[in-house]
């Protein structure tokens, strides 16, 4: 508490203090020293500098332009090949699907003289024995032939130009959309006929009647 | 109080107030451009191209893998006719690629339609060359067409799809959302065709389809569909069907019928030929039925295999007089030589020990009888039986050999795959399994099993089928050497809906092998042939597939003698 009124005694003296200065003979004489002359840097480095960067970076701007658009054409060459390879490879699972169906395995294997074995008999190679009643294959009287196969699904690595726009119960190309399906598509929705049973209610027995 | 400018804490105050101000400005006009209405800018783009990335259609596989439906790429070609300046020309270059006449390819070229199409489904390489001849107006379209490599194989099952790539038949119908996937699209900033780097995009990927696995081995339903197709080409048949079963887990190794038709080219087969008929046709199984009264018969103890009946030449039920296939004396038969020699008046003769026919109803429907098969095949056909209710005074006795109620090729072979099984019915399944994209296997779900009778009951029934087969009995030709096996033949008046009556005869063999540990259960039915007995029409057919399906499924003989059935008494 007493701190503050002290403070404010003092104050007004230092001022005076200071505006009162006292000569000592101590006291060195000033004198006007001249401005140290300033270096100027050189202007010419700093502008090529600036130039250079701007131009590498506008060189570099390019160039990354450029690889990225090459890279575009790269991507969009191999898409192509891609897609080429794709079909391609497409092309030749449908000729091995075809070539691996039943009917055609069936027509090859006769081709070579094979015929089907006629009763199934097993050898247990355990102890030799045979199983069943193995009988001598015959050929068979009809070849397979009621199960026609489609003309082989065309395309061969290069496919012809021969295409088979029909394929897949699409209208032929003969009538392009204006059979979207071939007609009278059987209705999808199950319908009991109920006409291959007789009505319950009437008695649908001729007599008389034989079944064995 | 006026600002004060010169106060230089004031001064940076204000300055970054006004800068934040306008970056807020530009903040907000970021976040309005790229977030609000980003959609909007982008669809209004002019350069932007948008192509449509088709799904892939899932593949249909036989139970070993290999396809019987795929998918491969195709292209349509499109023309804009505004464009063509000289049809005529540009059709004479075109119609050697595409396989379609000039004149024709000139129509569709001519015109003022801006979109027109000019060839379907023409291969990818095609297009290729039909693009290096750089033609005006000329586009393409990418497109997907199913592919059936086998052709007819399992047609009837698999189904086929129409012109815009959806199932319209059988399975691909059925299975049309998890085959079909969902269609992607993708959008770019372009220039002449080409991508702009870095220009970015949005792509939503297509989702393929799932593959989808049968339970049809292609082999047996090839040995199947070649046997029915035969037999029905030799007896002049209406149509003809095949049903192989395995017994042990309802799964239907093949279905044939025949007439049949090629899904590369569905159009030019008959709307009935596209249908599966052993599950679209509804038909009265005859004698086959007959084990279902044997069923009801045993099941409550009422006779046995051994029982002697003495069976007349006509009996009369119902104010009815009902005959055999052959006429005949009194016939000592026991009721297992009922059933080998399939005699109606007999099979009566024993049902009347049941004390009414409305008894053998609850069999009929336990067996799976009148209600669907669970399979949701479009078009399936659950057949008729009719409530006791509905009874007329004969139906109930007609019941008793088969007659007077309707069912598919599918349950009757599931009646039989029931004994088979020892009395235990397991829901029969044409789906084993779907694969999705990702590679996950879905196993198709566990199929209902429940029991109809008891395993000594099966066993009695297929004991008594035996005789069938064996010496004296019906079906002689569906026997094979070194097997026991177990069938029944059907010889059963035919109902034809076109003049409401009687007429013709549905002819079937139904059986399993081997008769005393069975792995396979084959199913033949010949609607309307000429002449002939469910024996000696439909036996050798059986045998055949039999044959062919026991080696495939290399099911040995189990080296067993079979029982001696004895037909008559003294």
């Amino acid at each position: 508490m007493s701190a503050l009124p002290t403070a404010t005694r003092l104050a007004p003296a230092c001022p005076g203090a200071r505006s009162m200065p006292h000569p000592g003979p101590n006291r060195t004489e000033l004198r006007l020293v001249p401005a140290p002359r300033r270096r100027r840097a050189a202007r010419a480095p700093f502008v090529v500098m600036v130039l250079g960067l701007l131009a590498g970076g506008l060189v570099g701007l390019l160039l990354l332009n450029t690889v990225l658009a090459q890279g575009a054409f790269t991507v969009s060459d191999l898409k192509k090949r891609v897609s080429a390879l794709t079909d391609q490879e497409q092309a030749l699972l449908q000729v091995v699907a075809a070539e691996q169906a039943p009917q055609k395995l069936a027509t090859r294997a006769l081709a070579l003289g094979m015929v089907p074995s006629t009763n199934p008999a097993f050898i247990r190679l355990s102890d030799g024995a045979v199983l069943g009643v193995p009988a001598p294959g015959r050929a068979p009287k009809v070849l397979p032939g009621p199960l026609s196969l489609p003309p082989a699904p065309a395309p061969t690595a290069t496919p012809s130009g021969t295409p088979r726009p029909g394929a897949s119960g699409t209208a032929t190309a003969t009538r392009p959309a204006s059979r979207p399906s071939p007609s009278g598509s059987p209705k999808p929705t199950p319908q009991p006929t109920a006409g291959t049973a007789p009505k319950p209610t009437v008695s649908p027995t001729p007599s008389p009647r034989s079944s064995r | 109080m006026g600002l004060r400018l010169a106060d230089s804490g004031r001064r940076t105050r204000a300055a970054l107030l006004v800068f934040a101000f306008i970056l807020s400005l530009f903040a907000g006009r970021l976040v309005q451009l790229q977030g609000i209405d980003a959609a909007a800018y982008a669809a209004d783009a002019t350069q932007l191209t948008t192509v449509a990335l088709q799904a892939t259609r899932g593949t249909i596989r036989d139970d070993k893998g290999y396809p019987l439906a795929t998918s491969v790429q195709a292209v349509n070609i499109t023309t804009d006719q505004t464009l063509v300046t000289n049809p005529s020309a540009e059709a004479a270059q075109l119609a050697p690629l595409v396989g379609v006449d000039a004149a024709t390819l000139t129509r569709r070229l001519s015109g003022t339609a801006r979109f027109a199409y000019v060839a379907k489904l023409v291969t990818p390489a095609t297009w290729k060359k039909v693009e290096a001849l750089n033609l005006a107006g000329i586009f393409a379209e990418k497109t997907s067409k199913r592919v059936y490599p086998a052709g007819p194989l399992a047609a009837n099952v698999i189904g086929f799809v129409g012109a815009d790539g959806s199932g319209l038949g059988g399975l691909e119908y059925q299975l049309q959302n998890e085959l079909a996937g969902r269609n992607g699209s993708a959008t770019f900033d372009s220039a002449g065709g080409l991508a702009i780097p870095g220009a970015g995009g949005s792509t939503t990927p297509p989702l393929p389809g799932a593959d989808v696995w049968l339970t049809i081995d292609r082999d047996v339903q090839w040995e199947a569909q070649q046997a029915i197709t035969a037999a029905v080409h030799s007896s002049r048949a209406l149509s003809g069907t095949v049903v192989v079963m395995s017994p042990g887990t309802g799964q239907i190794l093949a279905l044939a019928t025949a007439p049949t038709f090629d899904p590369n080219n569905p159009g030019a087969a008959p709307a009935a030929d596209r249908g599966n008929r052993a599950l679209t046709e509804a038909y009265e199984p005859g004698s086959t039925g007959k084990v279902i009264t044997a069923s009801a018969l045993l099941s409550n103890n009422l006779i046995t295999p051994q029982t002697r009946l003495t069976v007349p030449n006509r009996i009369s039920r119902g104010g009815q007089s009902f005959k055999d296939y052959f006429n005949h004396g009194d016939l000592k038969l026991t009721y297992a030589g009922t059933i080998a020699l399939s005699s109606n008046i007999g099979t009566i003769e024993a049902a009347d020990r049941l004390g009414g026919m409305t008894r053998l109803y609850p069999y009929l429907r336990a067996f799976g009888l009148g209600r669907p098969l669970g399979l949701d095949f479009p078009g399936a056909n659950p057949g008729i039986v009719p409530p006791p209710s509905q009874w007329s005074a004969t139906t109930g006795y007609t019941m008793t050999f088969g007659q007077g109620y309707s069912v598919n090729a599918v349950q009757m072979a599931s009646v039989y795959a029931t004994i088979a099984n020892g009395g235990v019915r397991v829901s029969p399944s044409l789906v084993k399994q779907t694969v999705t994209p990702d590679g996950v296997v879905h196993p198709a779900a566990t199929p209902a099993r429940t029991r109809v009778i008891s395993p000594s009951v099966a066993a009695e029934i297929t004991e008594m089928l035996e005789g069938v087969v064996g010496p004296g009995g019906t079906g002689p030709e569906a026997r094979i050497a070194g097997y026991r096996v177990a069938g029944k033949t059907g010889t059963a008046n035919r109902y034809d809906a076109s003049c409401g009556c009687y007429r013709g005869y549905t002819m079937s063999f139904i059986g399993f092998a081997p008769a005393d540990n069975p792995q396979v259960v084959v199913a033949v039915t010949l609607q309307n042939p000429d002449g002939g007995g469910g024996g000696s029409l439909a036996g050798p057919v059986f045998r055949q597939v039999m044959q062919f399906t026991l080696q495939t499924e290399q099911v040995p003989p189990t080296g067993a003698a079979a029982p001696r059935v004895q037909i008559f008494w003294k």
